[in-house]
């Protein structure tokens, strides 16, 4: 993505669940532009990380904050999920075999069918730490699905 | 901004409908069970309205599975009543859509609005 073209935003809430409907409406409302129809689902996969972290932090850097960085380009979503768990833990973070219908682990599943990539690198700011990392291209851009008499 | 969830149950001795309006996830979601649960206290026959639902995560669908299975365990028959185009996204999504029994009022096939639903 060349940086002329794309935007960064972040977040820091309270990581309570009470929260995610302000992240939801948060990133929502900015990728509803740039996203279009993908939007919703994107929204979906970062809701689901953030409650990920919410339902799993043991030991967090932060103890009782989110962060949340999205970079938007014309072709591309990127988000950065500070504090997502320990090294540890992510061999352990798959998602289930939907074929045994059950209620946990649907939203590593969504996670992973949503998103182009989903990595784990370390924190930078926090030792020992891992930040989750979602990409996303997206189908179209916001200039392509303009008719074409309005585009740029 | 916590997730605004309303309940509404309506019906009789035996069949219940629980009306959902809002935002199922993580922070809401145990609302319907609790209402799903005492709903199953009475109905032979529940159906969950999901029409006015305007968000729903795996949360909200976990609850529908535990609603499922327990109303099975009770001998209710339990349905998903008119998901929203989001609901039937997600729901697609989990590959549920055979494992729920689905009603749509306008008689149209579930799966056509699972097609129109998804994102």
């Amino acid at each position: 993505m060349s940086e002329q073209q794309q935007q960064s935003y972040s977040l820091n809430v309270p990581a309570d669940p009470g929260c995610l409907k302000a992240i939801r409406a948060f990133f929502g409302s900015l990728l509803a532009e740039g996203c279009g129809e993908d939007a919703d689902m994107i929204v979906l996969a970062l809701d689901e990380s953030c409650s990920n972290v919410l339902k799993h932090r043991q030991g967090g850097a932060d103890g009782d904050r989110l962060h949340v960085q999205a970079v938007v380009g014309p072709r591309r979503v990127r988000f950065r999920i500070a504090d997502f768990c320990c090294p540890g833990d992510v061999p352990r973070i798959k998602p289930r075999d939907l074929k045994s219908v059950r209620p946990g682990g649907l939203g590593t599943h969504y996670i992973g069918r949503i998103m182009d990539r989903v990595d784990f690198e370390p924190d930078p700011e926090r030792p020992g730490r891992m930040v989750l990392v979602l990409e996303k291209t997206l189908a179209r851009t916001r200039a392509e699905r303009m008719p074409p008499g309005a585009r740029p | 901004v916590s997730a605004r969830l309303e309940l509404e149950t309506q019906g009789g001795e035996s069949r219940s409908t629980i009306i959902v309006r809002g935002d199922l996830d993580m922070d809401s979601s145990p609302r319907l069970l609790e209402a799903i649960r005492t709903a199953l206290k009475r109905a032979t026959d529940l159906d969950v309205e999901l029409s006015r639902v305007d968000y729903v995560d795996s949360s909200g669908i976990a609850v529908l599975i535990q609603g499922y299975k327990l109303a099975l365990r009770h001998a209710v028959a339990f349905a998903l009543l008119d998901p929203s185009p989001q609901m039937m996204a997600v729901i697609r999504l989990s590959q549920l859509e055979s494992f729920f029994a689905i009603k749509l009022s306008s008689g149209e096939a579930p799966g056509a609005a699972a097609a129109e639903g998804a994102g």
